[in-house]
């Protein structure tokens, strides 16, 4: 695609090593999945990204951890009683952060259309207030930011996708 | 490097908490094969729909797609009849459009890095029996999809439970 051509975005980038999970209420008046968000807190996990939705067969929450956490989200999945037809873990995921998005559906369209050809597998995505968090298999990355490249057109002074820093918190 | 900061909130703290009131939801199912092909669907409706409020999206076991767009419901009429024409004779798609909804959306400082936020907004709306219809939770930013009516309650217990500066 010619350069005038591309759609023009302010950045792209990735998170760091995550897992899904993926859990389904048992009826639709469960509180499972309260008492999973409440003690996922309790161990101080961050997620950072979810979703949720009832209009599943059985209403669904998707959310993203740390890959460090898959022992303790095992469980606490196996306290929060949590049967194995009920949850999902796929494990080596990452976020890919664009923005802006401008609340366009081009740019989703694009992406979405892009991942599909290439059979990139789209996990789950969101959009924020100003960007589209989408989750994708992790080593992928490198491969999706080059092929997006062929379509969109980032600023000449981009900052490296990957963050030089974390920030972690310790205490509530 | 690392460096330490520390900062005590007794109550989460949160830049904005914005309720807005009938909007219309789209639900659309269709098999993770046809990724491609809904993804050219969406670029081209956009001349139909103008600009979403949010847009979720995830894969299932099955590898069906479930997406959801938040639209203003003036569009809604236009969306649905150029999506029921497209998937008129598609196997294991599915199109619902459900309106009016309310959404409520709040965004703070590093939410997408702390523990705890999630569990705070979705208990405290659970408890008071606000059913969150869709939800996306995605760097600084929170949205929460109930019922008509719903969201001005939501919003209350929300203001509540959350520390905010300045209301919306």
């Amino acid at each position: 695609m010619e350069k005038d051509q591309k759609v023009r975005i302010g950045g792209i980038k990735f998170s760091e090593e995550l897992i899904q999970v993926t859990v389904a209420k048992k009826s639709p008046d469960d509180l499972s999945i309260c008492r999973l968000l409440h003690l996922i807190a309790e161990k101080n996990i961050n997620i950072s990204f979810l979703c949720h939705s009832v209009f599943t067969r059985t209403p669904e929450t998707i959310f993203c951890v740390e890959s460090s956490e898959l022992d303790a989200i095992r469980n606490i999945l196996k306290a929060a009683a949590f049967p194995d037809e009920h949850f999902d873990i796929i494990r080596s995921v990452g976020t890919l952060t664009l923005f802006p998005h401008r609340n366009e559906l081009k740019l989703l369209g694009l992406i979405i259309d892009l991942f599909g050809a290439c059979n990139f597998p789209v996990y789950s995505f969101s959009t924020s207030i100003s960007a589209i968090a989408l989750n994708t298999d992790f080593l992928s990355l490198d491969n999706i930011a080059k092929k997006l490249q062929t379509v969109l057109l980032l600023p000449d002074n981009h900052a490296p996708f990957r963050q030089g820093f974390r920030v972690t918190q310790i205490q509530m | 490097m690392e460096t330490i900061a520390v900062y005590r909130e007794e109550q989460v703290k949160v830049y904005g908490i914005t309720e807005k009131a009938d909007f219309a939801l789209a639900i659309l199912h269709f098999p993770g094969t046809s990724m491609a092909l809904w993804g050219r669907r969406i670029m081209s409706l956009e001349q139909s729909l103008n600009r979403f409020e949010l847009v979720t999206c995830h894969t299932g076991n099955s590898r069906a797609v479930e997406l959801h767009i938040l639209f203003d419901p003036k569009y809604a009429d236009t969306l649905r009849n150029t999506v029921n024409a497209l998937i008129k004779e598609e196997k294991n798609t599915a199109f619902t459009l459900k309106q009016p909804v309310d959404v409520l959306f709040l965004f703070g400082p590093h939410f997408q890095d702390r523990y705890g936020i999630v569990d705070i907004a979705f208990n405290a709306l659970r408890k008071n029996d606000v059913e969150i219809l869709v939800s996306g939770c995605a760097g600084t930013s929170m949205y929460f999809v109930t019922s008509k009516n719903e969201g001005r309650k939501g919003f209350h217990i929300l203001a509540d439970t959350f520390l905010i500066p300045t209301r919306i």
